[in-house]
């Protein structure tokens, strides 16, 4: 039962994380590879808050987001005026930086073996067994993430965000402001991965740079592609297929390194049969990056 | 005062001079005209008027003020905006929903207000009927709900038009408004440019002579980046620069394309 709490969990952050990707890739088409970045610095910056500076963690955990956030819009503002491949080639240049930076800089981030953190109090429940607690909370946090960015989609901001997307001059020629709209967008996408980061250091205790390398950010991408960009309900089944696939595998009797290997050689079939046959994913409203017409 | 004034604008690409010392005023409900031949660099001139291109020397005002140094979305917020030679369109949304787009600043499209429907539904609404009426005089009522990739040429064309009398911006920039569509499309187009918003100004860039005739009070014709001849539409479409430079003889002047107003 702990497992499947633990399953649940995972499912829950990845969900979170593709919502979280889409209003990038999907809404705005920006085929951005550095999400698992920022995933990476919601859990690394709650940890050093915690660890180097003695905040107290549900502080800590509070203000996690909003450093992210406040790097995004840094971030964003060289990548404004970025568009298609150029894009993801910035991104990824930004997620090389950011695995670097945490797999090296070991005096601060523990390098390769990272940093155990115990953010909940000794002896309660959440320390001895935190995704049985941390269930319900994810799954409202998820559910309402996707009432939020449906709302978003759903309101005149869905139009402007949806002219952006296809044609920049036709949003700059009516009077919208191109450069902003992808600003806030990219910085609450970032902030939305950070709180997931948050989320996943106190579950897990532990962070390490493994699960924050472009690789990362890649099989995210390939999760919103899967499902289908510009929908919540597309972005949660590329989550789940995610989170599916090792456990198939471990139904068939494959654990280890093995299995780790051949989910990604699944998924990447998977990826390749929904871009040749549904290019527009599972589920899914529109595809996944735009080419900007000139 | 003059809606729009250029004063001495030259645009280079590389060693090509685009556009050489153009200086011309366009006044308040004044619809000019701009004629020339293909590469004259009457597109060229839009895109550094309207702040696409940077002027290499030069000055462009917009009621009085300096806009040759501000960006184009900006200069769309001050009430100068322009359409394209290529219409331009979102294809995901509906024509309905590609209209609705137009007013800047609506409230629905902040990030905040967004989320709480209520501040943002009424507008919303009047908004829709305001497009539908005129999506209804633009003959294009039976494709409002129709998702704007399978709309023809000349209703993205008509579309585009729409988005200009949508917005309540004094000055429009029109690049060959009419150019692709279908000859019986026209005159509603003229129609309508005639009709709405009777105060405004507009710069029209177009190759059909008699449909700037019917609408235009000034004609300038540019050739080769230089601005040859000025006045209105009839002096000027009968001047001898614009014959000889522009038509060849007065014989090939379009006669199968000629449409009744």
């Amino acid at each position: 039962m702990e497992y499947w709490m633990m399953i649940g969990c995972i499912f829950g952050l990845y969900a979170l994380l593709a919502i979280s990707l889409n209003m990038v890739a999907g809404e705005m088409g920006l085929m951005s590879l550095c999400h698992a970045a920022f995933f990476g610095m919601g859990a690394y910056t709650a940890a050093l808050l915690v660890t180097k500076l003695g905040i107290s963690p549900w502080l800590s955990s509070l203000l996690s987001p909003f450093f992210v956030a406040a790097m995004a819009a840094m971030l964003a503002i060289p990548l404004s005026r970025i568009n298609g491949d150029f894009f993801a080639i910035a991104t990824f240049g930004l997620a090389l930086v950011f695995f670097s930076v945490i797999l090296h800089w070991t005096s601060l981030t523990g390098g390769a073996f990272g940093m155990v953190v115990d953010l909940a109090p000794h002896g309660t429940g959440l320390a001895r067994n935190p995704s049985k607690i941390l269930l319900l909370p994810i799954c409202f946090i998820v559910l309402g993430f996707s009432l939020i960015t449906r709302r978003w989609r759903r309101s005149p901001l869905g139009r402007v965000l949806n002219t952006i997307r296809e044609d920049q001059t036709l949003a700059g020629s009516l009077g919208k402001r191109v450069g902003t709209q992808r600003l806030i967008s990219f910085t609450v996408s970032a902030s939305i991965a950070g709180l997931a980061g948050v989320i996943y250091l106190w579950i897990v205790g532990i962070v390490d740079p493994s699960g924050f390398g472009v690789m990362d950010s890649v099989m995210l991408l390939a999760m919103v592609i899967v499902g289908g960009a510009g929908s919540n309900r597309g972005s949660i089944a590329g989550a789940a297929i995610v989170v599916i696939i090792p456990e198939l595998l471990r139904s068939v009797g494959l654990t280890g390194q093995a299995a780790a290997n051949l989910r990604q050689i699944i998924f990447g079939i998977l990826l390749y049969l929904v871009l040749l046959y549904r290019p527009k994913g599972l589920l899914g409203r529109l595809h996944v990056g735009v080419e900007q017409r000139t | 005062m003059e809606v729009l004034e250029a004063s001495h604008l030259t645009k280079l690409f590389g060693r090509l001079e685009a556009i050489k010392d153009v200086s011309f005023k366009v006044g308040r409900g004044e619809i000019l005209g701009i004629i020339g031949p293909n590469g004259a660099g009457k597109t060229t001139l839009l895109n550094v008027l309207a702040g696409y291109l940077r002027c290499d020397a030069g000055r462009v005002f917009f009621s009085g003020t300096d806009i040759s140094k501000v960006r184009p979305d900006q200069i769309a917020r001050l009430g100068f905006i322009r359409t394209f030679q290529r219409p331009r369109f979102v294809g995901e949304l509906t024509a309905l929903e590609n209209l609705m787009t137009v007013p800047i600043d609506q409230k629905g499209e902040s990030w905040l207000w967004s989320l709480r429907k209520g501040t943002w539904q009424d507008f919303e609404n009047s908004l829709k009927k305001q497009c539908d009426q005129l999506l209804e005089e633009l003959g294009l009522a039976k494709k409002a709900n129709e998702k704007c990739r399978n709309l023809s040429f000349g209703e993205i064309k008509l579309l585009n038009l729409g988005f200009c009398l949508l917005s309540d911006a004094p000055l429009v920039a029109l690049d060959e408004p009419v150019a692709g569509m279908a000859p019986h499309m026209r005159p509603i187009a003229a129609r309508i440019l005639l009709e709405k918003h009777p105060g405004r100004s507009y710069l029209i860039i177009e190759h059909d002579m008699d449909f700037l005739r019917k609408v235009a009070d000034r004609v300038l014709f540019i050739s080769q980046g230089n601005l040859l001849v000025e006045g209105p539409p009839d002096d000027v479409l009968c001047s001898r620069t614009v014959l000889e430079a522009f038509l060849g003889s007065e014989e090939s002047d379009g006669q199968e394309y000629r449409v009744k107003y």
